[in-house]
């Protein structure tokens, strides 16, 4: 009878953990759909502007009411790298020190803009907390709506002529940092660069950043 | 008044959930501090100066509470502290509730999970300290047999994983009622 009632359990345990790690999986799936679908919805009329296609042109002023064009043919030749940001995103603050760092080390060629939405009063004191004041902070929601920027922190890189080069969700140094390689590497995001080194047979299905999604029953 | 007594095995299997659950969330925290800083500056509670060094201390007193609780001679005061924690952390989170700031990231595991805040959140940290409280009861006498150690491994193991479980499905909730309000 005990001898029976030890292997019941024992076989109980097994399956219960199994079954647990059957319900990580299944929710673990339910992440990801919602990861893929997440970014459709009201925002999201047009395709954002892709890499290779020319920024669309924004003439808009900045906090400190300081007129700036974004798109078109920088007269320097510049570019600019745009960062879409919050100031409630904790990866956006941990962000900031390493585009100070980004915008002294890349300041012959880059220019950073940053970009936002929401009630200016909140943005100034983000600025002036973070001391931001060096960079033009713009608020715009038609910005973030053009770009589909569905998480942040979200940044673009748009080059002296225009044209959008990279773009992606930004968490860390390196990933900024790839936007610039990807830049001078001249290929359009590191999923790109991966996919066209890769053979054709073995694309591989993971939570893509860049990719532009079909956007099911939008018109 | 008759002396409630918590089961060792029973004991040992919620002390060893919790150090895992505990050590993982200071560690997670711990891979990025400045993270966490933020995360805390967030919740708008702490004076500004005092961020950084609670980025560091708390995810420690984390990790140390959950190995002390390990230990039977240790496991009242650790038990105590998680507890302690626990209520922290929660009316953290219950006071920027009533602020109607339920757009920040809980924080709670670091860069691994981001979580916004919501009454689940609240309701998930009062079972912890109900687990908690549970653990700094004193122990029965009985003692500790082979079979417990299967009990103790893969009830831990259980707990654990669904754990993980339940903050997947708040997320995927917190998703889907996104989706819905569209």
């Amino acid at each position: 009878m005990i001898e029976a009632l030890l292997i019941s359990q024992a076989a109980l345990w097994v399956m219960l953990l199994v079954m647990a790690g059957l319900q990580l999986a299944l929710l673990r799936q339910v992440g990801v759909i919602h990861e893929r679908i997440a970014p459709m919805g009201a925002l999201n009329f047009d395709k954002g502007p892709r890499e290779g296609e020319s920024a669309p042109v924004f003439e808009l002023t900045d906090l400190r009411k300081r007129a700036l064009k974004l798109g078109g043919v920088s007269p320097a030749g510049r570019s600019i790298l745009l960062f879409f940001l919050s100031p409630t995103c904790p990866v956006c603050k941990k962000m900031i020190p390493i585009l100070k760092s980004i915008a002294r080390a890349e300041s012959r060629w880059l220019d950073i803009v940053l970009a936002s939405d929401g009630e200016p009063s909140e943005h100034q004191r983000f600025v002036t907390a973070q001391q931001l004041d060096d960079f033009p902070y713009l608020l715009s929601q038609q910005l973030g709506v053009t770009y589909r920027v569905g998480k942040l922190p979200y940044a673009v890189l748009i080059d002296g002529q225009g044209v959008v080069r990279a773009k992606g969700l930004i968490n860390t140094r390196e990933h900024l940092e790839s936007l610039i390689e990807a830049k001078e590497l001249g290929v359009a995001s590191i999923q790109d660069y991966l996919h066209e080194h890769r053979p054709a047979d073995r694309v591989v299905a993971g939570p893509v950043i860049n990719q532009d999604r079909k956007v099911a029953g939008d018109g | 008044m008759q002396q409630i007594y918590i089961d060792p095995a029973i004991s040992y299997l919620l002390a060893a959930a919790l150090a895992l659950i505990f050590g993982a969330s200071g560690l997670l925290k711990l891979r990025d501090p400045a993270l966490f800083a933020a995360a805390l500056a967030n919740y708008a509670l702490l004076p500004r100066w005092s961020e950084r060094a609670f980025a560091w201390t708390l995810p420690i007193a984390e990790i140390g509470a959950a190995a002390a609780v390990l230990f039977p001679a240790t496991r009242a005061i650790a038990a105590s502290a998680l507890a302690l924690l626990l209520v922290v952390f929660t009316a953290a989170i219950a006071i920027n509730l009533a602020r109607g700031r339920t757009d920040i990231d809980c924080g709670c595991f670091g860069p691994a999970l981001r979580q916004e805040l919501s009454g689940w959140l609240v309701a998930r940290n009062l079972i912890l300290m109900i687990l908690a409280a549970a653990l700094a009861m004193p122990e029965g006498a009985r003692q500790i047999q082979s079979l417990d150690v299967v009990t103790i491994v893969m009830g831990a193991a259980t707990f654990v994983v669904l754990y993980a479980n339940a903050n997947y499905a708040l997320g995927n909730a917190l998703a889907t009622r996104e989706l819905e309000l569209l």
